[in-house]
């Protein structure tokens, strides 16, 4: 029975994963690449993270590796599926930027190029 | 030299704060029981001790998956008490909360809401039948009396319990209107 290909937004942390894992990874390995990446921000609590790894599996947007040869955690990576909602995330995302650098007002220079950065500049 | 410490909590956030204190003052939990505390020395401020109610006991299947992953993330098991576990990860690995989602802290305050509301309820039948026939017939039922206080006592703590969870849960639940 396919799954209705309408979704919401995707939670930070579970965005976060996603990009994470499109190298296999294990459980602390995904906290600390999470952090790294967010500069800080995103901080994920391993129960937390360990709720959204078996929904995300459930969900068939993750798989699980079994455990790594030398060092027995189990690791896990995006699925095709996952990779799929990770694209349409990253859309949803731009839609938003989009539609918000059509009112953009004021501002320091430092953050108007960083949005500049990200959209094509409008003709 | 370790110490001994006898409390009480139904509130886990405060016993939380506590058991935090104690290593502010150089005293790791390593061994819980019922009412008793036992402290190893440590180096001040040396772990974060967290308490969760898990789903299953911890010898369940599930229990055993998620204190795995805990375990992997650096996160040791102190001990148990029935459902309760007791934690802890050392200071210098950075801070240390287990739940960083509403969704999964709103589930956490709903299973401890569930078990205190369970136990509160049941000791209500039980403690108004000892308690009556303690009044009814004292000099042969006053035992039933003390047992029948005890109960109502008990499911007094336990449903004012349930109760300021519930209230978390709602100012949480509130809360997801506006923000992830």
């Amino acid at each position: 029975m396919p799954e209705s290909t309408v979704r919401g937004a995707l939670t930070e942390a579970v965005y976060y994963i996603l990009l994470s894992l499109h190298r296999p990874m294990h459980g602390y390995a995904i906290m600390q690449d999470v952090q790294r990446r967010s500069g800080g921000r995103v901080a994920l609590g391993p129960g937390t993270l360990y709720g959204a790894l078996n929904t995300m599996v459930d969900k068939g947007w993750i798989m699980s590796l079994g455990a790594h040869s030398d060092s027995r955690k189990k690791e896990y990576e995006i699925t095709v599926l996952g990779q799929a909602v990770f694209r349409q995330e990253m859309l949803r995302l731009c839609e938003l930027l989009a539609a918000g650098a059509e009112v953009w007002e004021g501002g320091s220079k430092d953050e108007q190029d960083k949005i500049q950065g990200i959209l094509e500049p409008r003709e | 030299m370790n110490r001994t410490k006898y409390r009480v909590f139904w509130n886990h956030e405060n016993e939380e704060r506590w058991l935090n204190e104690m290593v502010t003052q150089g005293w790791a939990l390593v061994d819980m029981s019922g009412l008793r505390y036992i402290f190893a020395p440590c180096q001040p401020g040396a772990y974060i001790y967290r308490l969760e109610l898990l789903e299953e006991l911890p010898t369940h299947v599930k229990s055993y998956n998620y204190l795995s992953f805990l375990r992997e993330a650096g996160v040791e098991v102190v001990d148990s008490h029935l459902r309760w576990i007791y934690l802890r990860r050392p200071a210098k690995d950075g801070p240390f909360d287990l739940y960083t989602d509403r969704e999964s802290r709103i589930r956490h305050y709903g299973r401890i809401t569930t078990l205190y509301g369970i136990v509160g309820i049941a000791n209500l039948p039980i403690g108004i039948t000892n308690l009556s026939a303690g009044l009814t017939h004292f000099s042969r039922y006053w035992g039933n009396l003390l047992a029948g206080l005890v109960s109502l006592t008990v499911a007094g703590l336990l449903l004012r319990g349930a109760g300021h969870y519930v209230w978390q849960r709602h100012l949480l639940k509130q809360s997801e209107d506006i923000e992830e």
